[in-house]
């Protein structure tokens, strides 16, 4: 998500400031889609996936490889590609984020803390490598005949303008956001999934597959982050097989800042992430919107230590 | 004489290196309540626990209908009737107190099973009233007749229950009582732990009484409400 040059500092107008509000909420619904899955994962078994970046970054490549194959065997058309290239990288990496559970956090339920976390940080390095080693240690470009007419289409948005790209953002993170609520809120299914999160032995007494929903939770997760990872590769044009730490660590970021566990708190603490980043970019320098996206975290939690819709100790009976 | 519903032969199980319970042998049988007695730590939700396939079994068996089911897992048995109305009662305190029953009724329903609820907002006015409340914001005696209708959603072909009255003021415990009788009557057997001796004599048709892993009293609910023994050593009085 490139941002413009930095203009004078100063008075920033109203079209800038609906630039800023268009760009970040570009980028910050994208960190609430990964932030959905640390806080899914975290919600049901109380633990980081600290793999879930490298699951975004699959996601990516899927998306990219997907897209290539469909060029080469002469299947263009973008308008389907491209949903087909997504919901490719969705199944592969919801594949990944099983396999995940399976191998490094199943056995390990019932331990200590340190343990899971020790073992999910080193799937998010076998990932890593998995990648660097069986696909390319350097970049790859996204296929520019995908995103091109997308970047180019532009809308008019009173002074402003919206790319075909960032409008596809919006409607799939939204699409997919609005998916999640209902699933989790409004169905069976969505009950049996914080049953489990709630209290994993009366779920079983209900006659629950704990194992399975728990399963099923990375699964979901890691399916929004491989859509994340789809969109942000069309987004930046270029991905490598470390392209998955920095938006890891700053999705890992919103969810904690919106109260991890939260499902609305990952959705608010991706935007508000979003948005701190590119009016930084803006009144700032490009390069002091980490900083400030950290310095928020870290003034939220200093108010309020179980972050901004997160429970309080004594609402978790 | 009925049929057995459901027999434990000679249980043996425990947690660490040594046993918990010591050879527990109990029979439900169609149309009962039965009670299990004991103080704490005697054994009792052990006991559940190896009825429902939460703890497994070092020796002895479950025997259910007539056929062997040690080594089934718990929803397995719950698909066959054998429900559990666990100790503390467990609601789900951030669903609310309609996703709770349908928490409850997952063994059962692929779908969601509407009329299954208004049955239950029938028999338990107080939770129709509070069906979009959070199950923990409920009174310590709601929340016990939301559990148990909770496990009424599973269909019981038994209903165990673990301490219902547990730390709930005489008028609600008794008031719970009646409901279990009522579910009684209207066909289900029911396994009744508790330390509340004296009431849940009152109500079951046989009683046993554990004391550290082991059956030391057994007989119907009159005779041990009778025994001085008993009413010294379980019900607390002189
Ligand atoms: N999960 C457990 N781990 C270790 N020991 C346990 C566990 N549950 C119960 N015990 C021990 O087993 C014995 C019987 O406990 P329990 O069946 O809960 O008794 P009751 O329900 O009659 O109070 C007690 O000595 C208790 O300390
Ligand atoms: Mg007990």
């Amino acid at each position: 998500m490139q941002t413009p040059p930095n203009p004078d500092s100063g008075a920033l107008l109203f079209s800038q400031m609906l630039e800023i509000l268009i760009n970040g909420l570009a980028r910050g619904s994208v960190y609430a889609l990964v932030a959905l899955g640390y806080t899914m994962v975290y919600g049901i078994l109380g633990m980081i996936n600290f793999a879930h970046g490298e699951i975004f970054m699959i996601g990516m490549f899927a998306a990219v490889f997907a897209l290539g194959a469909m060029g080469s065997a002469g299947l263009v058309a973008v308008g389907i590609t491209l949903p087909l290239a997504i919901l490719l990288a969705m199944a592969l990496s919801a594949g990944f984020g099983v396999m995940n559970e399976r191998i490094a956090y199943r056995k390990l339920r019932g331990a200590h803390l340190l343990a899971p976390l020790t073992s999910a940080i080193g799937m998010s390095i076998v990932l890593q490598n998995f990648v660097m080693l069986s696909v390319t240690k350097g970049k790859v470009d996204f296929p520019r005949a995908v995103a091109q007419p997308l970047a180019n289409t532009t809308w008019s948005l009173g002074p402003v303008q919206l790319t075909a790209l960032q409008a596809v953002i919006f409607a799939t993170t939204f699409a997919l956001m609005c998916g999640l609520f209902w699933l989790v809120q409004r169905t069976r299914l969505g009950i049996a999934l914080r049953a489990v999160a709630q209290d994993r032995t009366m779920a079983s007494l209900c006659g629950m597959k704990v194992d399975r929903l728990i399963a099923f939770a990375f699964a979901l997760g890691s399916a929004l982050a491989a859509a994340a990872g789809a969109m942000v590769a069309m987004y930046q044009g270029v991905l490598r097989f470390d392209s998955g730490y920095m938006i890891g660590l700053k999705a890992f970021t919103a969810a904690i800042l919106g109260g991890i566990g939260n499902i609305p708190g990952a959705v608010l603490g991706g935007l508000i992430i979003g948005l701190t980043e590119d009016l930084t970019s803006y009144t700032i320098k490009s390069e002091w919107k980490q900083t400030t996206a950290f310095a928020i975290l870290i003034l939220v939690l200093w108010l309020r230590p179980r972050g901004l819709l997160g429970e309080r100790v004594a609402d978790k009976v | 004489m009925a049929d057995a519903l459901l027999r434990l032969e000679s249980a043996r199980t425990g947690y660490g290196p040594n046993d918990v319970l010591h050879g527990v042998s109990l029979t439900v049988r169609e149309g009962e309540i039965v009670t299990l007695l004991g103080g704490n730590g005697a054994g009792k939700t052990t006991t559940l626990g190896v009825l429902s396939g939460i703890v497994g079994l070092r020796q002895g068996k479950v025997v259910w209908e007539g056929r062997d089911i040690s080594g089934q897992a718990t929803a397995d048995r719950l698909r066959q009737g054998l429900v559990l109305c666990p100790e503390a009662r467990r609601i789900f305190a951030r669903l609310t107190v309609e996703e709770n029953l349908i928490a409850g009724t997952w063994v059962r329903d692929p779908k969601l099973n509407k009329a299954k609820l208004e049955k239950t907002w029938e028999r338990f006015p107080i939770l129709g009233q509070r069906r979009k409340q959070l199950g923990g914001t409920l009174s310590g005696g709601e929340q016990q007749m939301l559990a148990i209708a909770r496990a009424l959603m599973g269909e019981p072909k038994l209903l165990m229950l673990d301490e219902p009255s547990l730390g709930l003021a005489p008028l609600i415990v008794e008031q719970i009582f009646r409901i279990l009788v009522e579910i009684n009557a209207a066909g289900t057997p029911v396994l009744l732990v508790e330390q509340n001796a004296h009431q849940a004599l009152k109500i079951a048709h046989r009683a046993y009484v554990l004391a550290t892993g082991e059956i030391v009293r057994e007989g119907t609910g009159s005779e041990l409400l009778a025994s001085d023994e008993v009413r010294r050593a379980y019900l607390g009085e002189d």
